[in-house]
């Protein structure tokens, strides 16, 4: 280690500090390394691969993150794309000696944009987002970062007519039209939780313990006979969709159920009126867990959990980029749409989710993502995502022909090619 | 944005003509439940009014003003007001009125008790002082006096009563709070206009605007001509009266 | 059992403004009284109050010896505007308006009203909307408002200052068709010629205060106040 570092104080003494702010040209000057230019995306113009926390200089920062990752390559427990500077899967000394030579540069602020950001009433209601908005713009100041919050089919529809710059939604199916239609590009997973199925708490239909789908059956079943009621969200939400997908696992006539009976009310609104609805009649409905816990916290319903946390009842989060090159979407902010989906996807941004609701509810309301699949610390919920998020099943977050420009994002261990 | 209106026109004209049982129930739902709420706010407002129009007491400006004030109540700040009240902890939750039509017609009645008040207090208050002589001296007592007040402002009691309809008619706060936007139980235009815009289904949220909008307007035009009808010597009315041998 | 309807002290101010100052009168019989002033005399005022329309300040009205109130008053006398107010009703509704309160059917009194507008000469009026009447008719068909109640006291304020002399002379001659023997009539005008026709007795009331009450003969000839002598020379200030 010792000769390394006497090897970058040397570099450093040679380093001309006046060194010109730089966009992405910046092979010149540099002799051992080549820097593959198609790793070190457009988007990141207003700075350099140095510059590894993004924070506009290349200072210490910068080399304590490159000193951890040093001599790692991909699957090592250290490994850091980011601090692999001339993208040749080594974190070795060409990246040092690239350091050196820019080392102590600083780059000008870029000039104030704003990121739209369409996104779910379910994520809006925990307030995680007011937690990310902060973050990131306490990060990247010059970015005002807004959440848009609707059912996910709006919210995709609001992408869609370039009225928002991405997307941060839970519905594999509609995200994946999404790409195929060719609205968006560079879908990453950020994170996961599980929906439940909450209802009042004496449970009249009995169904505390039951698998989804049997619990589904008997609710119909006692529902006919009176005994029990259904509150559906009826708003095309991510929530929506999973209820109406698991209705139809269950073998269950949908479309009868909703408008052909009394048992089964629809509400067209978001998970917080729906759960008042659900409480008020005495109902169960499908809920996600941080709606749940926050309207149970604040006093607003008396409803308990009657069934939880099974392969059926996952529920995946995951953002998209809206595709610059689409003919309606060329004004959308892309730059600023990855930057956040970069910052999403760091450690920073990871350890934000991983953390959110520990204070206030006791309890994480998010698995984040990455860690998940960089280490495989929960091997089932890992399968059981690939198998229901992945597109296609089991394959890749993102196939290969909807990324664009999107740096290393996909330059992980754990990305198919 | 031509494009928007210019389908949204199209949808509407669709969805009239579709025979949709699902758009009929939900423009009779909206003309229930409004309707229901006038009348009932006619049967408190209407005395009120008389009392505040026609009588003079200490403070009667104060309450004037308070419900002047009170006309322009955001309906979502009184839709949950009422929920807190009809929810099953609230002191009216036994009733069970939440999520229910009726529910919806009792808080938009209040929420419209102010317009009638105020603009039929204000109209008996201004009725001629000369009628109320007129009255007076032809032998009627105070009340019958006021009868006959009222009686002659008839029209702008039922300008106030419609103009309340239509505020009532227009309304979301208090049709989704307290009615839950329930399919086919309390969805109404309103609620509907929402929720489709929520879905991002602009045409369809446009077209039940319009359709709204319609039914609003044929009402008021309904009401306009009963009482041009009633008032105008119109060709034909003048020959009836000649008829009847009137003439000088 | 004659009549007789007394004002004892009567004063009437508006805010500072003292209208009627200590009105001091007796009628006894079923006479007919033409009140004459200029404008601004009171005249107005001194029939509103005795129709009780308005709270006298001071003083009192006796019928009959009896002291009575405003609202009493209003039972026993009616009064015809100057300016005439209809219901924004038909004719007949306007006409049946004091039966029907006193409790009287639309079918008691259908035969009346034809009767009544037949005698000022609008037959067949009834279904006509009263507004859209003109001027002289409105006139006509509020004094037969007022003639179907039969009031003790029948007031009338200038009845025919605006009208054209067709008009005029009908209502005249209505009144005093109608009037002879049946109450007490009081006839506010400025019209000399008018008073001379039509009254028993002729009241001169000059700001506020009654200058002098006489029969026509003595009043016109031979008043005795000066400010009467002046009104009549028309030397007084309209």
């Amino acid at each position: 280690m010792l000769p390394l570092l006497l090897t970058f104080f040397y570099q450093i003494s040679n380093v001309n500090a006046n060194a010109p702010a730089i966009s992405k040209d910046i092979s010149t000057g540099i002799s051992n390394s080549v820097v593959s230019q198609s790793n070190w995306p457009d988007w990141l113009n207003w700075t350099i691969p140095a510059d590894i926390n993004l924070d506009l200089k290349v200072s210490l920062a910068d080399l304590v993150i490159l000193a951890h990752a040093y001599g790692s390559k991909p699957g090592d427990v250290n490994w850091n794309a980011a601090a692999d500077i001339n993208n040749d899967t080594r974190v070795d000394l060409p990246d040092l000696v690239t350091m050196a030579q820019s080392y102590g540069w600083a780059g000008s602020t870029p000039s104030a944009t704003k990121l739209i950001v369409s996104s779910t009433t379910s994520l809006y209601e925990t307030g995680v987002e007011d937690t990310m908005k902060t973050a990131f713009q306490t990060k990247f100041p010059w970015i005002t970062i807004s959440f848009l919050s609707q059912g996910t089919g709006a919210a995709i529809q609001t992408a869609m007519r370039g009225d928002a710059d991405m997307i941060m939604v839970h519905d594999p199916t509609q995200e994946n039209t999404f790409l195929v239609k060719g609205y968006g590009v560079n879908r990453k997973i950020i994170a996961s939780n599980f929906f439940i199925i909450v209802g009042p708490q004496n449970d009249p239909a009995n169904i505390t313990g039951m698998a989804p789908l049997d619990a589904l059956k008997q609710i119909k079943t006692l529902g006919e006979q009176g005994k029990a009621i259904w509150i559906s969200r009826g708003d095309g939400s991510g929530t929506n969709s999973k209820e109406k997908n698991l209705w139809a696992a269950a073998g269950i006539n949908w479309t009868q159920i909703r408008t052909e009976t009394s048992w089964y009310k629809e509400t067209g609104q978001g998970m917080t009126p729906t759960l008042l609805v659900a409480n008020q009649l005495g109902g169960y409905t499908l809920s996600d867990t941080a709606s749940y816990l926050t309207n149970t916290k604040n006093g607003n319903i008396q409803m308990t959990i009657v069934v939880q946390a099974t392969k059926d009842l996952l529920n995946v989060y995951s953002v998209i980029a809206d595709n610059p090159l689409n003919a309606n979407l060329t004004k959308t902010n892309f730059a600023a749409s990855m930057l956040f989906i970069q910052y999403l996807l760091s450690d920073e941004g990871q350890n934000l989710l991983a953390n959110y609701g520990t204070s206030t509810f006791g309890a994480p309301l998010f698995a984040p993502f990455v860690p998940l699949v960089s280490t495989g610390s929960n091997a089932t919920l890992l399968s059981w995502i690939q198998n229901y998020a992945y597109i296609p099943s089991n394959v890749t977050e993102c196939p290969s022909t909807y990324r664009y420009d999107a740096g290393s994002l996909y330059a992980n261990s754990w990305d198919p090619p | 944005m031509q494009d928007v209106i210019v389908q949204a026109l199209q949808k509407a004209l669709e969805l009239i003509f579709s025979g949709n049982s699902e758009v009929y129930a939900t423009v009779y739902r909206s003309l229930y439940v409004t309707g229901f709420g006038t009348l009932l706010s006619c049967l408190w407002s209407i005395p009120i009014a008389t009392v505040l129009g026609l009588y003079s007491f200490r403070g009667r400006w104060l309450i004037k003003g308070i419900f002047s004030s009170l006309i322009g109540v955001p309906t979502v700040a009184l839709g949950l007001l009422l929920y807190l009240f009809m929810s099953h902890q609230g002191e009216f939750g036994f009733l069970h009125l939440l999520y229910t039509l009726n529910g919806i017609s009792i808080g938009q009645s209040i929420l419209i008790t102010p317009l009638i008040v105020s603009f039929t207090s204000s109209a008996l208050g201004a009725a001629d002082v000369q009628l109320k002589d007129l009255a007076k001296t032809l032998g009627a007592s105070n009340f019958r006096t006021n009868l006959a007040i009222m009686r002659e402002t008839v029209w702008s009691m039922v300008l106030a009563v419609s103009a309340a309809f239509n505020r009532g008619f227009g309304e979301l706060g208090i049709a989704m709070i307290v009615g839950g936007n329930l399919f086919q139980e309390t969805r109404v235009l309103t609620t509907s206009i929402a929720l489709e815009t929520n879905l991002g289904e602009f045409d369809v949220a446009m077209a039940y605007a319009i359709i709204l909008m319609a039914v609003v307007l044929t009402i008021t035009l309904a009401i306009n001509l009963v009482e041009r009808l009633r008032q105008e010597d119109l060709p034909w009315k003048k020959w009836w009266v000649l008829r009847q041998g009137g003439g000088d | 059992m004659e009549v007789r309807l007394q004002l004892k002290n009567v004063e009437k101010s508006y805010g500072s403004v003292k209208v009627l100052k200590d009105i001091n009168l007796e009628i006894v019989g079923a006479k007919t009284v033409a009140l004459l002033g200029i404008n601004g005399a009171g005249k107005t005022t001194l029939l509103r109050i005795i129709a009780g329309l308005e709270e006298r300040d001071k003083g009192s009205i006796l019928l009959d010896g009896k002291d009575t109130n405003a609202k009493e008053l209003r039972q026993i006398a009616t009064l015809v505007f100057q300016k005439t107010v209809m219901f924004n009703r038909s004719v007949f509704s306007n006409l049946a308006y004091g039966l029907k309160i006193r409790g009287k059917k639309d079918s008691e009194i259908k035969e009346e009203i034809a009767r009544e507008l037949h005698v000022v000469g609008l037959r067949n009026f009834e279904k006509r909307k009263a507004r859209k009447t003109s001027g002289g008719e409105q006139q006509r068909i509020a004094l037969s408002r007022a003639f179907l109640l039969n009031p003790q006291i029948l007031l009338l304020d200038e009845p025919t200052a605006n009208l054209d002399p067709y008009n005029a002379t009908i209502i005249e001659r209505a009144i005093m068709n109608r009037t002879k023997g049946k109450g007490i009539v009081i006839l506010a005008t400025h019209n000399l010629s008018q008073a001379k026709r039509v009254a028993d007795d002729v009241v001169h009331i000059y700001e506020g205060k009654i200058m002098e009450i006489a029969d026509p003969e003595e009043f016109f000839n031979n008043p005795r106040s000066e400010m009467t002598r002046k009104f009549i020379n028309g030397e007084l200030d309209y």
